[in-house]
């Protein structure tokens, strides 16, 4: 029962850095921005907005790759606390900073991060209590994982697309 | 290992594939800030009623049945106007249900040879919902009136107003409508 929780609660965090890193990869002038926006210098910002993406995915490698378990449970846990931290120092120096949580958003920074932060020590203490399994078997669950994640973000860009397509058909074009 | 292999090829392909639908929502996102820009986004435009708000359709010259409806639109053509004409041309000899449709003419006469040129023949059931108004009595009635507006009624009042940039926003005005007067079975008195 212990060894289920621990998987679920791995699989939910590891889908969601994987999610939120490939959004910050993919654009990371957002997550430079929100650095930039919580006092880093430009130069520090435009390292963070590369190194947090890189970190968060290097969580996830180091969960399906099967490294020691306690570096991913670290992993989550030093994550966990970027987070809520830069959080708590937003609402502290009183900065309003999008979040850029996954991705460009307009979502601020504040008590969501801090709420989160029990979920992810609770993941990265889970990562502890993981059950052993092959690389077959992790590969296989983050290959799913991955074509549902890629389901899912798949939605908005179909709807999107629909709704362009309106506009065009109805300002008069084909 | 082949496994483990091919699963690794559907998880590199799957991210793939998350980043490029990430990129298109994006390129989306991208062209719909340029069209509200240049004002090219299919979105109504709300118009303010003036007096009218929350008076009964008759007091402005729409047929007194809407007095006592639960919902319905009345949408204002004008032969003049291009997305009026789109609308009429889409109509194919029906007229959506809780549509009423004003045509703005200088005869009921040619507004029928308008509409009939869609289908819409004055002998139709739909051209029941059809009516015909004046330049004159609409400027009378709601002030200077851009084409094509639609009305909401609502319980039997004017809610609001909207001018509809196109035959998709025509179409999504359809309500579902009921009267105030609940219909009694033919046979049946009461």
């Amino acid at each position: 029962m212990l060894a289920l929780a621990a998987t679920i609660l791995v699989v939910a965090g590891t889908a969601v850095l994987s999610w939120s890193g490939l959004e910050k990869i993919r654009d990371r002038s957002a997550l430079t921005s929100t650095a930039s926006g919580l006092g880093l210098p430009a130069g520090l910002a435009a390292v963070a907005g590369t190194t947090v993406p890189l970190v968060e995915l290097g969580t996830v490698a180091a969960v399906v790759l099967g490294a020691p378990r306690y570096l991913a449970a670290v992993l989550f846990a030093v994550l966990g606390l970027t987070f809520a931290g830069s959080a708590v120092w937003s609402m502290v120096t009183g900065r309003d900073v999008a979040c850029a949580c996954f991705g460009a958003s307009a979502r601020k920074l504040g008590w969501s991060q801090v709420r989160a932060l029990p979920l992810w020590l609770l993941v990265a203490w889970a990562m502890t209590r993981l059950p052993g399994a092959g690389f077959e078997e992790r590969i296989g669950i983050f290959a799913g994982g991955m074509f549902v994640l890629a389901a899912v973000r798949a939605v908005p860009a179909i709807r999107m697309g629909i709704d362009a397509r309106a506009d065009r058909w109805a300002t008069g074009g084909n | 290992m082949a496994i483990a292999l091919l699963f690794t090829i559907v998880a590199l392909l799957a991210i793939g594939e998350f980043l490029l639908f990430g990129a298109v929502a994006e390129a989306y996102r991208d062209i719909r800030q340029m069209r509200e820009q240049s004002g090219l986004i299919d979105r109504p435009m709300p118009v303010e009623l003036g007096p009218a708000q929350d008076q009964p359709p008759s007091l402005i010259g729409l047929n007194p049945s809407l007095d006592s409806v639960v919902q319905a639109v009345a949408v204002y053509v004008d032969s003049r106007c291009g997305t009026c004409q789109s609308i009429v041309r889409s109509l194919s000899g029906g007229l959506p249900e809780a549509i009423w449709l004003v045509v703005i003419d200088e005869s009921a006469e040619k507004a029928f040879a308008w509409l009939g040129s869609s289908g819409l023949d004055q002998d139709s059931p739909a051209a029941s919902r059809v009516s015909w108004a004046s330049a004159e009595s609409v400027e009378r009635n709601l002030g200077g009136v851009a084409t094509p507006l639609a009305i909401d009624i609502e319980h039997g009042r004017l809610a609001r107003a909207k001018i509809i940039t196109s035959v998709r926003q025509f179409y999504a005005l359809v309500p579902a409508t009921r009267t105030l007067v609940p219909s009694v079975p033919e046979g049946v008195t009461r």
